[in-house]
């Protein structure tokens, strides 16, 4: 136990930013979890009375345009937010890795048909695909989390491609062929273990992106809508009252930011800690 | 003559490879479009249409012939540049996206200018002055940029510019007090340039900071980020270290012989953040009422008009691959490492 602390001390010595990003990234996962039993406000509360209050010891973020606590929608936003972007990770890596590592062990037109594939997903600039998939399926989290996944996991197809291209020539699996090892088992022990830390890299950094996404699906009024509380959606009602309460979009715009950068920046160091070629290069 | 050939050729194979994408793209947009929303009919004719308006509309589209007839009718429809009519302007798609597609090319033409005027620069200035405080600041800023949604800078940047300090506009291409410039590109600055309307310009130019800033920061940020690493790498090679050795002035070190290569990678990155542009873009669009198509498929969201949302899907794409093919061929022109 001690040896932890003090790898944990000397970690944040030497990647303070890092460090700092991961306790903020903990600090909204815990806010969000507990949000229900938070002395909080209910997000749901409408109260025309209080419309569109300033900042106030009552309502530290101020209200919105249905006299609704801003504070309280922002930290019950983070469960919405958060809920997305994992559910919209863990289904895009799983799918994703599954074709990728398949199409690149067998490769041939298994994975010709990968690629191509993904060539087509990738034609389209994400938003913009997620954008006319949430069309179809309608508002809501679930069709969401549909419409992102979609979008996604062409990459990590992509990605766990090549980490499948460069193990499946290494000595032990070539090893584990001759002594007979059953493909789907070379598949599972040696291929995809081998592969995972970059695709964990990516995951972690996708998060960011996820929540952005999200955000901006809901800005336009699609994906999640009122009254769930959810960032997107807040700024998208707040930006009609810009000129008369700033208030409105900057907190739920501010929650936004903070969860990215901080997933971002602990993300950041995570890569450098599974990789340290990257530890040299500055970037 | 033989290197031209072997081009010729590599370009003929990424066209028909682009073919092939563009028809799976076609294929994807048609899945989406008459196969999974129900009943397309039902949808075009809108929520208040009486059943036998509905079948008529069914037959008059043709969604009453077989899913392969209608597939092929839909592909052919494409290619002739018919991308069907819109529920909601009661126009043909095809008519509203050259009407709309201008300014958003401007948009994000003038948001990649300011990517590649500031972005590149300041990954040099990093990149040379490593540890600086240029280095350091230009750290954190592109670190917030990139974790910064696009459509709350532009917000933000609507309350500091228009709402406080009360210099620059917020929305729209031009005052209203001011009509178009006579139209020949729809690009206002061009347009305005051409015919030498010199207020159109000036005013047309105001109307573009804001929306291009918060366009083009998060990409600007990957630009400099890129610009600054690759910079690094190039910087600590042999062929640097002779040239330096050979008493050559830095300046030249850095600018003839570093910068050249350093900018190759930056090539790809730039084509991607063309994506990146056209998807915030519509997000841009929406915050700063700009007339462009991503204005154009959103305000198609309300009325769930599908022909109109993958009219923008489909040009969006177009463009995108296109981008990257020229990108991939120009890397080839730049690099004569590169054989195809």
């Amino acid at each position: 136990m001690k040896a932890f602390w003090e790898k944990l001390g000397r970690w944040i010595a030497v990647r303070p930013l890092a460090a700092a990003g991961a306790a903020t990234l903990l600090a909204i996962l815990l806010l969000a979890l507990l949000a229900p039993v938070l002395p909080l406000q209910d997000p749901q509360s409408v109260n025309m009375h209080d419309k569109l209050l300033p900042p106030s010891a009552a309502h530290p973020m101020g209200t919105d345009d249905l006299g609704r606590d801003i504070l309280s929608r922002v930290v019950n936003g983070a469960r919405t937010s958060l809920l997305v972007s994992v559910v919209v990770v863990a289904c895009a890596s799983v799918f994703g890795m599954g074709v990728g590592l398949t199409a690149g062990y067998f490769g041939g037109m298994a994975d010709e048909l990968m690629m191509r594939t993904t060539d087509i997903f990738l034609a389209f600039p994400g938003l913009i695909l997620a954008m006319a998939v949430a069309v179809v399926l309608g508002p809501g989290v679930v069709p969401t989390i549909v419409a992102l996944s979609i979008v996604w996991w062409p990459w990590y197809a992509r990605l766990a491609r090549s980490e499948a291209l460069m193990h499946k020539q290494a000595d032990f699996v070539e090893a584990a062929r001759a002594t007979g090892v059953p493909t789907w088992r070379i598949l599972r022990s040696h291929i995809l273990p081998n592969s995972l830390s970059p695709l964990i890299v990516q995951a972690t950094l996708d998060m960011g992106y996820a929540i952005l996404t999200t955000a901006s699906l809901s800005f336009i009024g699609l994906g999640v809508q009122e009254p769930t509380a959810e960032w997107g959606a807040m700024l998208n009602i707040g930006r009609k009252y810009l000129l008369s309460a700033w208030w409105f979009i900057t907190f739920p715009g501010l929650a936004i930011f903070i969860t990215v950068l901080a997933i971002n920046l602990a993300g950041d160091g995570l890569r450098d800690y599974l990789d340290p070629r990257t530890r040299k290069r500055g970037a | 003559m033989l290197d031209r050939q072997v081009m010729v050729r590599y370009i003929v194979k990424r066209l028909a490879l682009l073919t092939i994408t563009l028809l799976g793209v076609l294929t994807l947009t048609f899945f989406v479009s008459h196969v999974v929303p129900g009943d397309p009919a039902r949808l075009a004719a809108g929520v208040r249409a009486r059943p036998e308006q509905v079948e008529a509309l069914r037959t008059r589209l043709g969604l009453d012939r077989p899913l392969w007839q209608q597939y092929g009718h839909y592909i052919a429809g494409v290619v002739r540049g018919d991308l069907g009519e819109s529920i909601r302007t009661r126009r043909p798609v095809s008519a509203d996206l050259a009407e709309y597609f201008p300014a958003t090319v401007e948009l994000t033409a003038f948001a990649m200018i300011l990517c590649l005027l500031i972005g590149i620069p300041l990954g040099i200035v990093s990149a040379v002055k490593r540890e600086s405080v240029i280095d350091h600041v230009s750290r954190v800023a592109s670190t917030a940029a990139v974790s910064m949604p696009t459509f709350w800078l532009g917000l933000l940047l609507q309350l500091l510019f228009f709402r406080w300090l009360q210099i620059l506009p917020a929305t729209g291409r031009l005052g209203f007090y001011l009509s178009p410039p006579a139209h020949a590109t729809g690009l206002y600055v061009l347009d305005s340039l051409f015919s030498g309307n010199w207020t159109a310009l000036g005013d047309s130019l105001v109307h573009l900071i804001l929306p291009a800033t918060a366009l083009a920061a998060s990409s600007m940020a990957v630009i400099t980020r890129m610009t600054r690493s690759s910079l690094l790498e190039i910087l600590s090679l042999d062929y640097v270290r002779t040239a330096r050795s050979k008493g050559l002035a830095e300046k030249v070190v850095i600018l003839k012989h570093a910068l050249r290569n350093a900018l190759l990678p930056s090539l790809t990155v730039i084509g991607l953040q063309v994506g990146v542009l056209l998807a915030g873009a519509v997000l841009i669009e929406v915050v700063f009422s700009w007339p462009g198509i991503g204005l154009y498929a959103v305000q198609s969201i309300t009325f769930v008009d599908f022909q109109a949302i993958l009219g923008v899907t489909l040009i969006t794409a177009i463009v995108y691959s296109g981008v990257n093919l020229i990108v991939d061929v120009l890397y080839g022109v730049i690099d004569p490492r590169i054989h195809y």
